[in-house]
């Protein structure tokens, strides 16, 4: 994947240091999202119906 | 693994799925990507106590109302080339593709056994609509959530 641009600022790092505070361990975190993305990302290419609906919407946005 | 590899690892697929359709692969600016998800990080603590009560549909729409809003994705126009007529949608159908994952994959993975959630597929002209709406209308992190949730039912 093409990126650009550098890190966040210190300060806004720190901001999300430890982001969910007492609740820690608990809820999503980012590589927990980044799993079931993967997984849907998955699922929709093995469902042929759901995946020509996804390409044939994206290819008529603008339209 | 970093912040930005993890939040990298969020957006991989559905930059893969846009450079698929289109041939034309979006850049992505580290630092708004990451802020995109210390927004998402805020709305979701704030708006639920404990965290753990906010649905897979809470953190979709959150993600796809940051993503749209701070805009973290570009593309590149070729020189001498017009820019392909999806680009100023970029940003709009990345976000609804984060958010649209995630939930297909949280179907996948826990719903999938239960009744009361349908796989969350929509028609062509729904999805094109929406990322069009989405660039041209107000949408709050709620109604985003009410409109992914709406998907499973």
């Amino acid at each position: 994947m093409k990126t650009e641009g550098g890190k966040l600022t210190r300060k806004m790092a720190n901001r999300v240091r430890n982001p969910f505070g007492r609740n820690k361990g608990k809820g999503l975190t980012l590589k927990k999202i980044a799993k079931y993305i993967e997984a849907g990302a998955d699922a929709i290419e093995a469902d042929k119906e759901v995946n020509e609906q996804i390409v044939a919407g994206m290819k008529k946005v603008g339209a | 693994m970093s912040r930005e590899q993890d939040a990298l690892g969020i957006v991989t697929r559905p930059v893969g799925k846009f450079t698929q359709v289109f041939g034309q692969e979006p850049i992505v600016n580290l630092a708004i990507l990451d802020e995109c998800f210390i927004k998402v990080e805020e709305s979701i603590k704030k708006g639920f106590d404990p965290v753990e009560d906010a649905n897979e549909f809470k953190h979709a729409g959150v993600m796809c109302f940051w993503i749209r809003k701070l805009k973290p994705f570009r593309l590149e126009v070729e020189e001498g080339k017009d820019p392909i007529e999806i680009s100023p949608y970029v940003n709009e159908m990345l976000a609804f593709l984060v958010a649209h994952q995630f939930i297909f994959g949280f179907y996948a993975k826990e719903r999938k056994s239960d009744p009361a959630f349908h796989v969350p597929r929509l028609p062509a002209r729904y999805l094109a609509d929406l990322v069009t709406s989405m660039r041209y209308n107000s949408y709050s992190p709620h109604s985003l959530v009410q409109i992914f949730e709406s998907l499973s039912v």
